[in-house]
């Protein structure tokens, strides 16, 4: 599903450059939740950003469902972003004027979806993350629990072939961030996604299927 | 404290452009306030010192009238300059004197009759007359003649020049030995000159019917003044008639405390000159044209001043609304700085201080910007070709009073950001309104609902400017007004707002529905929105207003000349005046009666006011005439309908041959003992009345050529046409001894008069022979006439019966003329003149025309007098009342003035009238001119271009302010869209979409604003010269053109800040927020 070969990232230049990634290599296999590990500052951001199409790398290529990531434009770059990949931020990253079911809807109505089958979906999914009841409540009225549920939601709403999570519960209390990571661990199995996450969370790193570790923007064995 | 500082300036660094926009707002506000206070200040001294440059010399001056003129004239003048010298204060004046002697006996001319003349003595002759021969008259204190200069005209007629001595006799008007002058010169007066106006002949030098006696009942030949020196005839022991002592003061550099000292100095004069002239037993006044010159300049001042201050005001409203909305994105931006420095322990004071410090900072970086540019811009302003031509351009002026007022606007206005920081740390932004807000915003909108209507009210109560100073109601009403609708029609938002969410919420797609979103939901769109509505209605405000305005000068001048060019009159008119008019002007061309009447009412009730005014027209050509906007488009020709004649009265050619006479008289009545004076009346192409009249000729059988003289004593030349309308035959006895006083009989009298031309226009059997009515009864009886037309001329052959005993008490006059006497002269009343004596149509009135009475009857109400706007008035057509005064048989030439409309390049007439030796005509064009951009009035257009290039400018500021701020703070936000895989043209185009909906509907409201309160308010608020009501009354100007331009221009605008600003805002939030770790 994701291919990442010999890639580099360098930040800046001269003797304040800054290596984020250094000959990394990955492959993550559909339907696969990969952890990604390692210390504030290690590289995870930044190979996330690389595979999601937010950044460009200096060298390498990434694939992601058969697609050359590092190769698209702008144009394809949002195609992606829009069908295939899709995110869930330490932030949440809704919009703070819009309901939990309007933040949901957005890529909905990127599709076009008839508004019928959009309100339909957009209920099963805040049923599916359990705010079927707080639809018409708005980012400031809710928790970040459930703020980062209707992230999830938001995310599965466009059904994306992969999942990138940059620390899903690093805003989150031990308790609430074990409920998003469950929740995440429930939808790659029952949507049959691949994810990607990274976290210091040791209860997220017990839910996925591999770990991977990175120190200093390289990859190295646990 | 410098710590504080320096975290000030970094602060500041890292905010610079937002700052920036905020110095930006303040400069542009506090530059409209400097604009106003110059041209209040610097703006208003030269629009004074223009002004009174431009007034005639004569409305400068303070004179004193001195009659009964005490044996001790030098004394009594020496007095009156004294106080005028003193009223004046510090002003320098130049002080002259005109005595006039009393009219004194002057022999007798050619046909026995007693002639008169007189003396006058000019301190400063040679600039009012021009020396045609012979020197000016010198210095005498001997007991020989008096040097002397005789009028050109008087010379001529008496066939006299220098070195002539001329006899004035001693007599019961005038006392003191008979006075010998001799001749030393011939002058003319320069009758452009006003101060011939004080002359008894205006200047003429000669007139043929001066009235004389103790009751002026009888007219004689009179010459004069013949100008001896000004000195010899104050030492004259008595026989002055009057002496008019004239101060003209030099206003060059005269400040405004020196004119309103000389205004109040002139005003005590009026209680010293008595007290100086005590004992001297003289009667005076003190007849002060510059005080009463300075109270207009003051009113007008007033006047434009108010507009000044509103357009401070509302210069001043809208920069605040800009800082507020700037302040309350500054303080988004700073919520966290806030909340990490109260979490420091940092208090409301401390955090207040900071916000004071920055705000001092700013107020005095935007004084220092302000003050040069406010000089700049006016300077700017004034020298635009209006207030140029005005002359009230100058140098570069950086006042005391430009930099106090500059620095209090700065200070006032960056008190607005101090406020947010009293307030509690604000929080994440309120997204749904509460109850309680909507309670609180209806009872607002209660309060400003009343505030507007209040002031609408109390506007219609109070038309019209205070006349002496700025008038607060005038200032305070746009201001309020403005605000209060403003903020009312914000109340639309919501509406439209809950239309967007509802919108949003069946749209499919996303680009509409997260504008539509962004609209309903974002607070601060109602802060930008109200800059925007405020702002375009005060643009399309005061561009209506000035339309408004501008309209009414062009309307109030139409009004105040009545067509588009008016000449005075000559007194005596020449014959040939009227057509010379025409032949300069073109058009239409009317001969107008303007002159006061008074009023006697057979059935109406009420009171009379204290003067009337008589204006009386050609209604027939009433439409081509009359100038001047009627109420609701009416037509001149619908209201005069029912005051003209069928027609021009049918008359008989009369053209002057080349050789023999134009007129012969034939006649028998009592064996020649009885004498006939024909009087025709005459009318020229204009249809302007006049008489021609012939010396007295012997009824006894022979044919007598008759010699036609005008009103000017002048006698038509050869080629002359004219058509005769009336004749009056003026019966006398030649011989009164002839005549037994105790005989009762009548005897026949029979007169053929023969003129020469074609055969006559009507019908002879319309022409009656009848005496004037109030004629003594049994003077003249059967009277008739008969006219035979022959190829190439007409005789009225006339027949009656006179008494010759009734004529050794006065004469006989016989009207012929080809019109039965009109029952009644139809007139409309001005409206406030018909409430006044509660007249209605088909009332009967007495019209008092000089000495005459005629009978009148109320046709109808005019709005307004033409030509005499405001002035309760009468207006009758011309030819009717001709013929009323005529069948009374009064004669005299009712032409006081030529009225002309449609002529060819009305802005030269007046030139080209100069140059054809016409008295000085009054244009609409000019007047209008006057009214627009006189220097006391250029500055009201002026102010109001200011104000809608300071609210475009402000509105555009505030736009850019905003929507850069608002963009930066959803940087994040735009990011994530576009991680959502929302192409970045989309994300753009929502943006453009939100700003562009709120700035449409907000400019739009704001013309729907600025359009009803121009409707509304801008003919309330626009005043006549006076500050009174105008006449007629403003009616509320929309310019379309302009308006869209001006409102296309504001959208146009908006969105070349809009579309630059998202555009870059959203690229940058994809470049700089789209990676995950920044999201946060």
């Amino acid at each position: 599903m994701v291919d990442v070969r010999d890639v580099h990232r360098t930040y800046g230049s001269g003797p304040a450059a800054v290596h984020a990634l250094s000959a990394v290599s990955l492959t993550v296999a559909p339907g696969e939740l990969v952890a990604l590990v390692g210390r504030s500052g290690s590289g995870k951001t930044t190979l996330l950003n690389v595979v999601g199409g937010l950044d460009r790398p200096d060298a390498g290529t990434v694939h992601v469902a058969g697609t050359e990531v590092t190769a698209l434009d702008d144009d394809g770059l949002v195609r992606l972003r829009r069908d295939v990949v899709a995110y869930v931020f330490q932030t949440f990253g809704l919009i703070p004027v819009l309901s939990a079911a309007e933040n949901v809807g957005v890529p909905l109505r990127l599709r076009g979806l008839p508004v019928a089958d959009r309100e339909h979906r957009v209920q099963l999914l805040l049923e599916l993350v359990g705010l079927g009841a707080q639809a018409a409540q708005r980012p400031g009225e809710m928790s970040g629990g459930q703020q980062q549920r209707v992230a999830i939601a938001r995310a599965l709403a466009g059904s994306p072939r992969l999942l990138i999570a940059d620390e899903p519960t690093g805003q989150l209390d031990s308790e609430t961030g074990l409920a998003v990571m469950a929740l995440i661990r429930a939808v790659v199995e029952s949507e049959g996604m691949t994810a990607i996450v990274s976290t210091h969370d040791p209860v997220m790193v017990a839910l996925a299927d591999r770990v991977v570790h990175v120190a200093d923007g390289r990859l190295v064995d646990a | 404290m410098r710590q504080q500082l320096v975290l000030l300036a970094r602060r500041g660094l890292a905010q610079a452009r937002l700052l920036a926009a905020v110095l930006a707002v303040v400069v542009a506000g506090t530059v409209v306030l400097g604009t106003c206070v110059l041209l209040l200040t610097t703006g208003a001294d030269r629009a004074r010192e223009a002004h009174l440059r431009q007034t005639p010399a004569g409305d400068l001056a303070a004179e004193v009238a001195i009659g009964e003129v005490p044996v001790d004239a030098r004394g009594a003048v020496d007095a009156a300059t004294g106080v005028l010298t003193d009223a004046l204060g510090p002003l320098p004046a130049t002080v002259s004197t005109w005595a006039s002697s009393t009219v004194r006996g002057f022999g007798t001319g050619a046909n026995g009759r007693p002639q008169l003349a007189y003396l006058a003595g000019i301190s400063d002759l040679p600039a009012r007359a021009e020396l045609l021969t012979g020197r000016w008259p010198a210095a005498s204190g001997g007991p020989g003649p008096l040097e002397g200069v005789l009028p050109a005209r008087a010379a001529e007629l008496l066939g006299v020049g220098p070195g002539a001595e001329l006899t004035l006799a001693a007599g019961e008007s005038a006392p003191g030995t008979a006075v010998t002058v001799l001749v030393v010169g011939t002058y003319a007066p320069h009758l452009a000159d006003p101060a011939w106006q004080r002359d008894l002949l205006g200047g003429a030098g000669y007139t043929a019917a001066l009235d004389f006696g103790v009751w002026r009942t009888s007219t004689r030949p009179a010459y004069g003044p013949l100008l001896v020196d000004s000195a010899a005839l104050l030492a004259q022991p008595g026989g002055l008639d009057q002496v008019r002592v004239v101060a003209h003061p030099d206003l060059t550099g005269a400040s405004a405390a020196d004119l309103d000292a000389a205004a109040a100095g002139l005003d005590a004069a009026r209680t010293a000159l008595p007290e100086a002239l005590t004992g001297q037993d003289a009667t005076s006044r003190v007849d002060a044209p510059l005080a009463r010159t300075l109270a207009a300049v003051r009113t007008q001042q007033g006047v434009t001043g108010s507009a000044v201050l509103v357009v401070a005001l509302v210069g001043l409203a809208l920069a605040g609304t800009a800082l507020g909305l700037s302040a309350r994105l500054l303080t988004g931006r700073r919520t966290a700085e806030a909340a990490l420095l109260t979490a420091r322990g940092a208090g409301r004071r401390q955090l207040a201080g900071r916000a004071a410090a920055e705000a001092g900072a700013l107020a005095v970086l935007a004084t220092a910007l302000a003050v040069p540019l406010s000089a700049l811009l006016f300077r700017g302003l004034t020298s635009l070709p209006r207030p140029a031509a005005a002359g009230v351009t100058g140098p570069l002026a950086v006042t005391w009073p430009l930099v106090a007022a500059v620095a209090g606007g700065a200070v006032a206005l960056t008190a607005v950001l101090v406020a947010p920081a009293l307030g509690p740390v604000a929080g994440g932004a309120a997204v749904r309104r509460s109850r309680r807000g909507v309670v609180a915003r209806s009872g607002v909108d209660l309060l400003l609902a009343g505030v507007a209507a209040l002031v609408l009210l109390q506007l219609r109560a109070h038309p019209g400017a205070s006349a002496d100073a700025v008038d607060p109601l005038l200032v305070a009403a746009p201001v309020l007004g403005l605000l209060a609708a403003a903020v009312l029609a914000l109340r639309v938002l919501p509406l439209l707002q809950a239309g967007a969410e509802r919108w949003a919420r069946r749209s499919r797609g996303l680009v509409g529905s997260l504008a539509a979103w962004e609209v309903a939901r974002r607070p601060h769109a109602t802060g930008a929105a109200l800059l925007l509505v405020l702002a375009t209605a005060a643009a399309t405000f005061a561009t209506g207003y000035a339309d408004t305005w501008s309209t009414s000068q062009v309307s109030q001048a139409a009004a105040r000349v009545g067509a588009d060019v008016t000449v005075p009159a000559t007194v005596p008119a020449p014959l040939t005046q009227g057509d010379a008019v025409a032949a300069v002007l073109g058009g239409t061309v009317s001969p107008a009666t303007e002159r006061p009447v008074s009023l006697g009412s057979l059935s109406a009730t009420g009171t009379l006011p204290p003067t009337t005014r008589l204006v009386a027209v050609d209604t027939s050509v009433a439409d081509d005439l009359l100038v001047g906007d009627l109420p609701d488009g009416g037509r001149w020709s619908a209201l005069t309908a029912g005051l003209g004649a069928p027609g021009r009265a049918p008359g008989v050619p009369l053209v002057v041959p080349d050789t023999g006479p134009a007129v012969t008289v034939t006649g028998t009545g009592a064996d020649g003992v009885l004498g006939v004076r024909p009087v025709l009346v005459v009318q020229d192409a204009q249809g302007a009345r006049s008489t021609l009249t012939g010396a007295e000729l012997p009824l006894d059988g022979t044919t007598h050529p008759v010699v036609l003289r005008d009103a000017a004593d002048a006698t038509p030349g050869p080629g002359t046409r004219l058509t005769v309308v009336g004749v009056d035959l003026q019966l006398s006895l030649r011989d009164p001894s002839a005549v037994d006083p105790a005989a009762a009989r009548g005897v026949a009298v029979s007169v053929q008069l023969q003129l020469a031309g074609g055969p006559p226009d009507g019908t002879a059997a319309t022409w009656t022979a009848r005496p004037p009515l109030g004629s003594s009864p049994g003077l003249l009886d059967r009277a008739g006439v008969d006219l035979t037309a022959g190829a190439q001329d007409t005789t009225f052959a006339v027949r009656g019966q006179v008494s010759p005993a009734g004529l050794l008490v006065e004469q006989a006059q016989l009207l012929l003329t080809a019109y039965p006497p009109p029952p009644a002269v139809p007139v409309l009343l001005t409206a406030d003149l018909a409430a006044a004596i509660d007249a209605r149509p088909g009332d009967g009135i007495t019209l008092g025309v000089g000495a005459r009475t005629v009978p009148g009857r109320v046709a109808g109400v005019t709005p307004w007098l033409p030509g005499a706007p405001g002035e309760p008035g009468v207006l009758a057509d011309v030819e009717v009342l001709a013929r009323a005064l005529e069948t009374t048989g009064d004669l005299d030439p009712l032409v006081d003035s030529w009225w002309a409309t449609g002529v060819a390049d009305p802005a030269t007439a007046a030139g080209r009238l100069a140059d054809a030796g016409l008295p000085g005509a009054v244009t609409r064009a000019g007047v209008a001119a006057q009214l627009r951009d006189g220097p006391l009035r250029v500055g009201l257009p002026v102010v109001l271009w200011l104000l809608t290039a300071a609210a475009v400018g402000l509105a555009l500021t505030g736009t850019a302010v905003h929507v850069a701020a608002v963009l930066e703070s959803r940087s994040v936000e735009v990011a994530r869209l576009q991680g959502m895989g929302v192409p970045r043209r989309s994300v753009a185009a929502a943006v453009v979409l939100e700003h562009a909906s709120v700035t449409s509907v907000a400019v739009l409201l704001g013309a729907v604003v600025g359009a009803v309160a121009g409707r509304v308010l801008a003919p309330l608020m626009t005043v006549s010269e006076t500050g009174g009501v105008p006449v007629p009354a403003p009616v509320a100007q929309w310019p379309w053109p302009t308006e869209s331009v001006l409102v296309a221009g504001l959208l146009l605008g908006c969105a070349a800040v809009v579309v630059p600003v998202a555009g870059t805002l959203v690229r940058r939030a994809a470049t700089v927020h789209l990676r995950l770790g920044d999201a946060a």
